[in-house]
């Protein structure tokens, strides 16, 4: 777990000091990493890897915006595909140390999205970026439960894969 | 006085019919209402689990102050390296805070505003570059926001709580909603099942009621024989003497009165029945049971004739009825499955035998009335299988002893049975009809043996009732004597009294036809029915044939039989009617019929009924022979004389 806090750190730190406030990060910068079981690095993406990967995108409403807006990115599941791995659990880690754990499929179900793109603005930290899991809360009201609402993660960082 | 029933359903079925519908309708409601409760109760649980802000506000008090503590980092050891992001974050959340626009009180938008202050503050500058002095002051200003969003993130817990126990509130009051319409519906459940079973029952018990007379209907009083215990039972089977005409005089309301008012004379007079019952139509039965049944059984027929004895008032009219009544007991099973065809028996038997008693089963009854079944059977195709034939019997002048013409007798000789008395078949081919098709056989028959003998001498034949009023009878006629070339002034067509009796204004009209025709009209067995002797001037008769039993006790000139054969003769000779005496078989009684100027006769004195050859050579005979006053009685004979 130290050596965990000590990568997430390093990361938030190539992200923050070249950063510019609220501007975008870098092209070459790994946005999201995908570790196994072990902690091992099985995949990392930067966001033009990212934009690479399948995309998809909705307009919704959330508990955290004014109005509408429009969330573009790949879906979890694609994600997942892409990285030729199928687990049953995940856990989402943000840059701000939220951690939250699920069961992919009931992810999958209600389709969540990591979202790099808002109004297809790229996302910055200080706004949620650089990887927002977000689902199509307007198309189906069955999500606005606690269950989605807390898998809702912005700043995600990382995806552990869990035993 | 009987009184009319109402069509209307009683007030009582009324009132269940109004209660059936409301339960239903209030179960419908209660459906309704448990459904909408039930969305209900899920949106509310869906609300209950809705974001609640009381993490998102901790989390700005813990990114507030890691924030500061980068700041304070800095100062320390001039590393500064952890300020962008941690500002970053920090934005982040500030923005979040401030798109939930359903947070406003005062002490919220305060906070907020001094959070934005802060930002506007350390600017976008200091997270590239950051500067002591700057830093210094970033921490001054963040201070006093540390306590209010440490409080905010506090308030908004406890607020969130209040949302879950109002929720919880809300969700109790729904379940008990929810609870009560259950425990509704399966009350009403329970009411319509029991509702439901009681009307089954009652169904149960009217399906075995007539609704007419109140009393049993056939299926429950076929229960009720199968239930008796006892070995001894009796049915008595009561029917209404002339119902249909009843029915068709009075119309079929007051028919049902009638039968109403009889079941109420049944009641009371079997008051010790075991079931009474109203099998249908107007047949009614009544069960016995128990050691002394018979007797009992037997008692209360008696009594019913008589309760029938007083008029019933139907519709202000007074109304008699009769009945008949066929009684049957046993005490064996065998005899039980039987009892009420059995009964029957006895009924169709007392009503042959002329209505208004009763009659007790026997096995005997059984047995002829398959002989009956039998010969009706038969005899729808005896002509077809040349069992019947024609006998000839001779009418005599009395004067001369010559043939003057005969009467054909018809005879059935049954391949099993053996030869059927006219006295029985006549009357099944009365009942089935076949009367007709016989009848024209006969007189077809009839002629054409007449055609054979000299055409001074006439042919008689019988006509029943219901040939008279059939109009192929003028047709049958004419075809027989057309076809065998006999006139119709050779045929005598002999009709009885009480076949007039029926069908005065029908056979009045066919009998002036047939003599038009040229026909003769011979009224038979005169003196014997009821008719009075006004039949003499409205009917168009030509002969009359006294009846045998007049003759057949005759003892002396003077006794009453003889001067009623002389009034007769001279009755005859006052309206100018042929007199032809039946049954003449002594001398004696020759010499009486002459006496009384009766011109012609018939009996074994002269000729038992011959057959076509015997009579041809009868004939034959009398050409070579004139007969004198005395007769030689002919050595063939060997009974009385008999007629169709």
């Amino acid at each position: 777990m130290v050596v965990r806090r000590a990568f997430l750190f390093g990361l938030a730190a190539s992200l923050g000091i070249p950063a510019l406030g609220a501007a975008s990060a870098r092209a070459d910068e790994t946005i999201l990493t995908l570790r196994d079981e072990k902690g091992t690095r099985i995949a990392a993406q930067t966001l033009a890897e990212m934009d690479a990967l399948p995309q998809q995108s909705f307009r919704t409403t959330t508990p955290w915006h004014k109005g509408v807006v429009e969330f573009s990115g790949v879906t979890l599941k694609a994600y997942l595909d892409a990285a030729k791995v199928s687990p049953e659990k995940i856990r989402f880690v943000a840059l701000n140390d939220y951690v939250v754990d699920a069961d992919v499929a009931s992810l999958i179900r209600g389709g969540a999205l990591l979202a790099t793109r808002q109004n297809g603005v790229p996302l910055p930290v200080s706004d949620k970026g650089p990887v927002f899991v977000i689902f199509d809360f307007d198309a189906n009201p069955e999500l606005h439960h606690q269950f989605y609402l807390s898998r809702a993660v912005w700043q995600l960082a990382e995806i552990d894969i869990s035993q | 006085m009987i009184t009319r029933a109402s069509s209307e359903l009683p007030g009582r079925f009324k009132r269940l019919r109004v209660v059936l519908v409301t339960i239903t309708a209030a179960l419908a409601v209660s459906a309704v209402l448990c459904s909408l409760l039930a969305v209900q109760y899920q949106e509310r649980i869906m609300t209950a689990s809705r974001y609640n802000d009381a993490f998102d506000l901790s989390q700005t008090a813990v990114e507030l102050l890691r924030l500061q503590s980068a700041v304070q980092d800095f100062v320390i050891s001039g590393d500064g390296k952890a300020i962008a992001l941690r500002l970053d974050i920090f934005r982040s959340r500030v923005t979040t805070i401030e798109a939930r626009e359903d947070l406003k009180d005062a002490e919220r938008v305060a906070f907020l505003d001094g959070l934005r202050g802060l930002l506007a503050e350390i600017g976008d500058e200091f997270a590239r570059d950051p500067r002591p002095e700057a830093a210094l002051t970033i921490l001054r200003l963040m201070s006093p926001l540390v306590p209010p969003s440490v409080r905010m993130a506090a308030r908004a817990h406890s607020t969130g709580g209040d949302v879950v126990q109002d929720n919880q509130t809300h969700l109790k009051y729904i379940f008990a909603s929810l609870c009560s319409v259950i425990v509704a519906l399966v009350l009403f459940g329970a009411v319509l099942v029991t509702f439901v079973l009681n009307q089954n029952r009652l169904l149960d018990h009217f399906a075995r009621l007539d609704g007419l007379t109140g009393l049993l209907n056939r299926l429950g009083f076929n229960e009720k024989v199968s239930q008796v215990k006892d070995e001894m039972i009796a049915v008595i089977l009561v029917d209404v003497d002339h119902f249909k005409e009843l029915n068709d005089t009075m119309g079929h309301e007051a028919g049902d009165m009638v039968l109403a008012e009889l079941a109420v004379r049944l009641k009371a007079s079997a008051p010790d029945a075991t079931a009474i019952a109203r099998l249908g139509g107007d047949e009614f039965a009544l069960l016995y049971a128990g050691a002394d049944a018979q007797a009992r059984s037997c008692a209360t027929a008696e009594r019913i004739l008589a309760s029938l004895k007083e008029s019933m008032v139907v519709d202000g009219r007074d109304v008699m009825i009769g009945a008949t009544l066929g009684l049957c007991m046993g005490n064996d099973a065998l005899t039980r499955a039987v009892m009420l065809n059995n009964a029957d028996i006895a009924l169709y038997r007392a009503k042959a035998d002329g209505r208004g008693h009763f009659r007790v089963f026997t096995p005997s009854m059984r047995d002829e009335l398959l002989r009956r079944k039998k010969l009706m059977n038969a005899l729808r195709l005896a002509i077809v299988h040349d069992e019947l034939f024609l006998l000839f019997q001779p009418i005599v002048d009395t004067t001369t002893g010559k043939t003057r013409g005969f009467e054909a007798l018809l005879r059935w000789r049954h391949p099993e049975l053996g030869t059927i008395p006219p006295s029985e078949f006549i009357d099944l081919a009365e009942l089935s009809g076949q009367i007709v098709a016989i009848g024209a056989w006969v007189i077809d028959q009839a002629c054409r043996e007449a055609a054979s003998w000299p055409s001074d001498l006439f042919i008689s034949f019988n006509v029943s009732a219901r040939q008279l009023t059939d109009n192929a009878l003028i047709a049958c006629v004419a075809k027989a004597a057309a076809t065998h070339g006999i006139a119709c002034e050779r045929m005598v067509v002999e009709i009885t009294e009480s076949t007039l009796i029926d069908n005065d204004a029908a056979a009045l009209s066919v009998l002036h036809e047939l003599q038009a025709m040229g026909c003769s009209i011979a009224l038979d067995d005169f003196g014997t029915g009821y008719a009075s002797l006004s039949y003499l001037q409205r009917f168009p008769f030509d002969k009359l044939k006294i009846d045998q039993s007049f003759l057949r006790k005759l003892d002396g000139e003077n006794c009453d039989d003889a001067k009623i054969v002389r009034a007769i003769g001279e009755l005859g000779r006052q309206m100018a009617l042929t007199i032809v005496s039946e049954g003449v078989e002594t001398p004696e009684q020759l010499a009486l019929v002459r006496s009384a100027r009766c011109a012609l006769a018939q009996g074994y004195l002269f000729d038992r009924p011959l057959s076509p050859k015997a009579a041809r050579d009868r004939l034959r005979q009398e050409g070579a022979t004139v007969l004198g006053i005395a007769f030689e009685r002919p050595t063939t004979a060997t009974g009385p004389g008999s007629r169709a």
